[in-house]
């Protein structure tokens, strides 16, 4: 016989993925936003829970009447996945709204079990739910589960066991009436099942908790929400910066000692000189900023968890509609600040196609954490021996410029892509909820492990490219100057400098922008090995490659690195789309290479052209 | 989503005849109303809102 395969659904932010991460040992990340799983997971029941199951996680859904993509894979799980039962999970506190989606499970006659959650956050709020009678009631195993403890998982697993059979899932579309009534008979049974605590009243089951209710007096105010908007995003971004300053130390410090005991242990050798100049050096150059990309991991983290995105999505849907976005589109944004690859994803919450596309194409122009060390590195240039808040007030701009051009490129693409479709918003705004400081921290550090992994891959073979390229073929010439002017990666960087010269740079920048190509970070490492630099002196790497920076000049004697060739970098960083995985999930949420090819050409393109005019306007204005 | 689907899309959100809300105000830039039903917020646009037939019930602060 085969394994019974059950679907955990329900309504967004009911507690499905952290249900699902009991079940399965798997780590998915549950997040206080409405829409946070856009696809399905499939997994098998832990062996500790003696109940040998397929489990599916599913996109949240508020009926079976699908209206976006996201909520289009719960129904297909339910027509094609054939699942032989289902976990109907419903959040004790919005009882009076999830108990919808099981009453629709039920009338389409798929077996049901359901699991109640956060019945704590409830006996909060002064009320208590009878868990027999309401399973009496509704003909259905319920089984109380709490997602922090994981206590009522083994008994759900054993009652979706015994529901399991085999059933023919048809879709019925529900007109007015049969919902208007179905309300009725919830409100009924909530009359029945629900009993009230202390002095609270029944009434005010069916009102937000009032922690919310007071949060969200200041935060949605139409005077104070937008400075609150503007001081949690602005706080988030600066502290990027000078949090982060001790602890990159510390990370600098570190790849020099690194760098030196590996010289005097491996020799002066070839291999030496590779592992010191080139690996360790590159390697170092990009990871002396994790720290702060960690902080913007943590930040994002807490933001999720607390509950303020969705709050944000609101405040900001009458200035994106504007341009043709959604509030929706708000979170996909956000997200792209960390990485556009889930941010593509997140984009499937929009239910109009015209707004879906126009948040694919602009999320590349928020400036992604591959971006972080490209940015951090200028801007360390660009104010060297200045006080720290220079730097982060400048990293903050560079942020809202991102933001400020996608608004743009938003403005010029919905002009060029016209649609008829309405749109619409529509957003739940859930109970704010206290972040846990540990398991943000833990996400934090596991989405910044992933990026290590990502970058070290790109850093390592890009690494061994540009070394081999940039000491080869006179690798025993005594004079380091004369060895890189000979080596092939000269002869190859002599084609880019015609390109490259209006931009202000020369070959060496030209090859470390196309290495960044393969991953925008490696634009560091391929600085910092093809100048060179090493940990010689009493600097340290960061400060070793700033120096080399400083003094280094084209072949007519100037200087490459002037305030005006600086700032076109930054902006040309802003701008291009060097990120070949977003290029292919592009392709995959829009179902189209040209849209994909298009934009990585358009935005290419653009950064080259702007980076060009913005190079020879600063120049014309007498900085150099 | 249509007008038609709109209005369905409010109803299977409690959104029914004879259901109490509580107007909780709106965001800036004159943006999405607030309610509050069934125990949740609910940010709406103008053209969402504009579906719903609503007869006012002062209940001085707590709205």
């Amino acid at each position: 016989m085969s394994c019974p395969r059950i679907a955990v659904i329900g309504a967004p932010n009911a507690g499905k993925t952290t249900l699902y991460n009991w079940i399965t040992g798997s780590k998915f990340r549950a997040v206080n936003y409405p829409g946070s799983t856009v696809e399905f997971a499939l997994g098998h029941a832990l062996s500790q829970y003696e109940c040998p199951l397929e489990v599916i996680d599913t996109p949240g859904v508020y009926s079976l009447s699908p209206k976006s993509p996201e909520e289009e894979v719960t129904l297909r799980i339910l027509n094609d996945e054939a699942p032989t039962g289902v976990i109907a999970v419903v959040d004790a506190t919005q009882l009076a709204r999830h108990l919808f989606i099981v009453h629709q499970l039920q009338e389409q006659n798929v077996p049901v079990v359901m699991a109640l959650t956060m019945t704590d956050l409830l006996k909060k709020k002064g009320f208590e739910v009878d868990v027999k009678k309401l399973s009496e009631i509704l003909k259905i195993p319920v089984v109380v589960v709490d997602g922090r403890l994981g206590s009522g998982v083994k008994e759900l697993l054993l009652a979706a066991t015994t529901i399991s059979e085999s059933f023919e899932f048809q879709h019925h579309q529900w007109d007015e009436r049969t919902i208007q009534k179905t309300y009725q008979i919830i409100d009924k049974i909530i009359t029945e099942v629900v009993s009230t605590r202390g002095s609270q009243k029944l009434q005010n089951f069916q009102r937000s908790d009032m922690t919310t209710r007071y949060i969200d007096r200041w935060v949605l105010s139409p005077w104070a929400g937008l400075p609150i908007f503007i001081l949690i995003l602005g706080t988030l971004f600066t502290s990027i910066f000078w949090l982060a300053q001790p602890l990159m130390d510390w990370v600098d410090i570190f790849f020099s000692f690194l760098g030196e005991q590996t010289f005097a242990l491996v020799g002066a050798g070839l291999f030496g000189q590779f592992l010191q100049d080139g690996f360790i050096a590159g390697l170092g150059a990009v990871l002396v900023f994790v720290p702060q990309i960690f902080i913007l991991f943590l930040g994002l983290t807490l933001l999720e968890d607390w509950g303020y995105l969705a709050r944000a999505a609101s405040i900001m849907d009458r200035p994106l509609s504007k341009v043709g976005l959604n509030g929706r589109s708000f979170v996909p944004l956000l997200s792209g600040f960390a990485c556009a690859i889930p941010a593509m994803m997140a984009a499937r919450t929009i239910s109009s196609r015209h707004e879906r596309f126009l948040t694919l194409f602009v999320i590349p122009l928020m400036s992604c954490s591959a971006r972080l060390p490209v940015f951090a590195l200028l801007l360390a240039y660009l104010f060297q021996d200045q006080a720290p808040w220079k730097p982060g007030l400048a990293l903050a701009a560079i942020y809202i410029l991102s933001i400020v051009l996608g608004m743009v490129a938003a403005a010029l693409a919905s002009r060029w892509i016209r649609s008829d479709e309405t749109s619409f918003f529509m957003l739940e705004l859930p109970s704010y909820r206290r972040p846990r400081l540990r398991n943000a921290l833990k996400t934090a550090y596991q989405r910044t492990g992933h990026y290590i992994q990502r970058a070290g891959k790109a850093i390592l073979v890009l690494s061994v490219i540009i070394w081999v390229g940039t000491v080869f073929p006179n690798y025993n010439m005594e004079n380091p100057s004369e060895r890189l002017a000979t080596s092939y990666a000269a002869q190859a960087g002599h084609y880019i400098e015609p390109i490259m010269s209006p931009m202000g740079g020369d070959w060496r920048v030209g090859l470390s922008l196309v290495s960044a190509f393969a991953a925008r970070e490696v634009f560091v490492s391929s600085l910092a090995l093809i100048f060179n630099v090493t940990d010689d002196d009493e600097d340290s790497l960061q400060q070793g490659l700033l120096n080399s920076m400083k003094t280094a000049t084209n072949s007519n004697g100037e200087f490459i690195f002037t305030t005006s060739t600086v700032t076109g970098l930054i902006f040309f960083f802003i701008v291009a789309l060097q990120c070949m995985s977003t290029v292919v999930i592009a392709k995959k949420e829009s179902e189209s290479w040209s849209f994909a090819l298009g934009q990585l050409g358009i935005f290419t393109v653009a950064a080259y052209l702007l980076t060009v005019l913005l190079v020879q306007a600063l120049r014309l204005f007498g900085i150099p | 989503m249509g007008p038609s689907d709109l209005t369905l899309r409010l109803q299977q959100l409690g959104f029914i005849q004879g259901e109490t809300i509580w107007f909780l105000g709106r965001t800036a830039f004159q943006g999405p109303f607030l309610v509050e039903l069934r125990g949740v917020a609910v940010a709406l646009r103008d053209i969402e809102a504009r579906c719903l037939e609503v007869k006012w019930i002062d209940q001085g602060s707590d709205r």
